[in-house]
């Protein structure tokens, strides 16, 4: 028996040692790319350990990118949107599950079915409608479309159902309104939901790429992904200096990433409550 | 009453609003685009133009077929790596769990542009040192982006790898909520832990992995950056374009609003089509 289960460690300790090597390895290639010279990542000696830290393509792509407009708009963006999207989901959520009014059964039946529609299938007539209102290469034309996140109202409308009738009829007796209900009584409850989903949307927003590819094209209006397709662009094939601006513009989602470790993996785990 | 539905729909308003606008109407609008002829100024209503071009179109064929393929051979392939993952994940004897769960992980906090760049870098015929390792054991180098058979398979690892820890985090999720005593009392009919997993701990994870398809389902459909960034833009010769990459160069190189809005339409269709499906068959297995 004790030897079976040391088998069974072993296996379990090298198995997921060898997995996760084998991710992690594309971060460590860009790491150690990023400290070489640009002659050296492409000649017949460089091998897979690091041989050089050389921080020549960070100080290059500091001076000669617009990677500061590029942080800046991907935080405003990122921030905007992770604020709207979990506020008015959290109302629509609100309504739908602790108001009575005509229509919501099938408001909440469509909410569902936008959760199955892939966000690219619509590009085309948002770009249309952006192009019309005047929005391409505003932040308004990046957050914009960007808003309608179904799954943030599926999650709070299962958090509203499960929470006690009693707790409403009191706050109720008290002379609380749905306001009051809403923003004093609930939101303090489902404070872990409300920062998990937060965390997770800023991560999503933070990296997406197609939409703000389409709705940017002067470059100081760019968010990071889309920059470091222009980096590309500008010069040629100079891959430490790419691998410099991927990693500097990974940085603070990463950081965030680490600090909320616990609470992008309960998000990522609250979601798939989810049933259609 | 009346009050009563004022203050709902003002609670509704401001996602209803946005809704409305960049999801309700984009969808109407494209449906009334897909029928009209677009490469005349002002536009056209022209019924069957679009629609008949996507039933004649070699290119949409073609990325029809490599989508499926893609979604044939990567999904399953991921979704048992991730439940592996998951499994492993969840043991108890594993130690430094939270380290591994970063590796699992990192992929989607990076973002797709930023590991595009580094699959380019590694995958690189002369330079890359996926080659430079295949050349230390004896094997030949692979040209992954002139081989239209090497550029796939590099899309389907490339997606793979980017996807397999979030869905491993899902399932992970399901192994937690299977209560403990289920597995004590098969160990003390001395079930084996193969047969445990396969008689117990799949079952009960059906839903959870039905879950995970459904989103693979939708994210394939869609798939954009990987082919457009890693393969060159579909590349070679249009062996890696995705419906989603289509609908891209139609509606955004071509400019080709109409016929683009009829091919986002099929992706649409297709993605809620298979989802229900998925959820349809799921449901009377159980």
């Amino acid at each position: 028996m004790t030897s079976l289960r040391k088998l069974e460690n072993g296996v379990l300790t090298v198995g997921t040692f060898a997995a996760a090597a084998l991710w992690i390895f594309p971060l460590y290639w860009a790491f150690i790319t990023s400290m070489r010279s640009e002659d050296r990542v492409v000649s017949k000696e460089a091998g897979v350990l690091p041989d050089e830290f050389n921080p020549a393509a960070y100080i290059d792509i500091l001076w000669n990118t617009n990677l500061v407009s590029w942080y800046i708009n991907s935080i405003g963006t990122a921030v905007i949107i992770t604020f709207t999207v979990v506020v008015s989901g959290m109302m629509c959520a609100y309504a739908i599950s602790q108001m009575r009014f005509p229509g919501r059964r099938i408001l909440y039946g469509v909410v569902l079915a936008s959760f199955m529609v892939p966000s690219q299938a619509l590009v085309v007539t948002q770009f249309i409608l952006m192009n019309d209102m005047g929005l391409i290469n505003t932040w308004a034309g990046i957050i914009l479309p960007q808003l309608i996140v179904p799954v943030v109202i599926i999650v709070y409308k299962q958090f509203f159902d499960a929470v006690p009738k009693e707790m409403r009829e009191a706050v109720v007796l008290d002379g609380g309104g749905d306001y009051t209900l809403l923003f004093k009584v609930y939101l303090p409850l489902n404070w872990g939901i409300t920062t998990a989903l937060g965390i997770i949307t800023f991560i999503m927003a933070w990296n997406q790429f197609l939409w703000p590819f389409l709705a940017v094209t002067t470059e100081n209006k760019m968010t990071i992904p889309v920059g470091i397709t222009q980096v590309n662009d500008a010069f040629g094939v100079f891959y430490a200096r790419l691998m410099s601006v991927a990693l500097l513009g990974a940085m603070p989602v990463a950081i965030a990433y680490l600090i909320f470790q616990k609470k992008v993996t309960e998000a990522v785990m609250i979601s798939s409550g989810v049933k259609g | 009453m009346r009050l009563n539905n004022r203050i709902a729909y003002a609670f509704l308003a401001p996602y209803l609003l946005i809704f409305a606008t960049f999801w309700l109407w984009p969808i109407i609008s494209s449906f009334l685009i897909s029928f009209q002829n677009t490469r005349v100024n002002p536009w056209r209503f022209a019924p069957s133009m679009n629609w008949g071009r996507l039933v004649g179109d070699p290119a949409f064929y073609n990325a029809l077929y490599n989508t499926l393929i893609i979604l044939v051979i990567q999904v399953p392939v991921m979704i048992a790596l991730a439940t592996v993952m998951a499994v492993f994940l969840n043991s108890p004897l594993l130690k430094a769990r939270p380290l591994y769960r970063f590796a699992f992980f990192a992929p989607v906090v990076v973002g797709e542009v930023a590991y595009a760049a580094v699959f380019r870098l590694m995958f690189s015929a002369d330079f890359g040192i996926i080659n430079k390792i295949i050349g230390t054991v004896g094997l030949s180098p692979v040209s992954w982006f002139d081989n239209g058979t090497a550029a796939m398979a590099l899309v389907i690892m490339a997606v793979t790898w980017r996807w397999a820890g979030y869905n491993a985090i899902i399932i992970l999720a399901g192994l937690q909520s299977i209560p403990g005593d289920v597995y004590e009392a098969a160990t003390l009919d001395r079930v084996g832990k193969v047969q445990q997993f396969f008689h117990i701990t799949l079952p009960l994870l059906k839903p959870i992995i039905l879950f995970c398809i459904v989103l693979s389902v939708i994210g394939t459909m869609q798939l954009f950056a990987e082919p457009f960034l890693i393969t060159n833009r579909g590349g070679p010769g249009g062996a890696t374009e995705t419906l989603g990459l289509l609908l891209y160069r139609q509606g955004f190189t071509s400019l080709n609003f109409g016929y683009a809005s009829a091919i986002a339409y099929t992706i649409a269709a297709l993605a809620v089509a298979i989802s229900l499906l998925n959820l349809f068959f799921g449901r009377e297995a159980k």
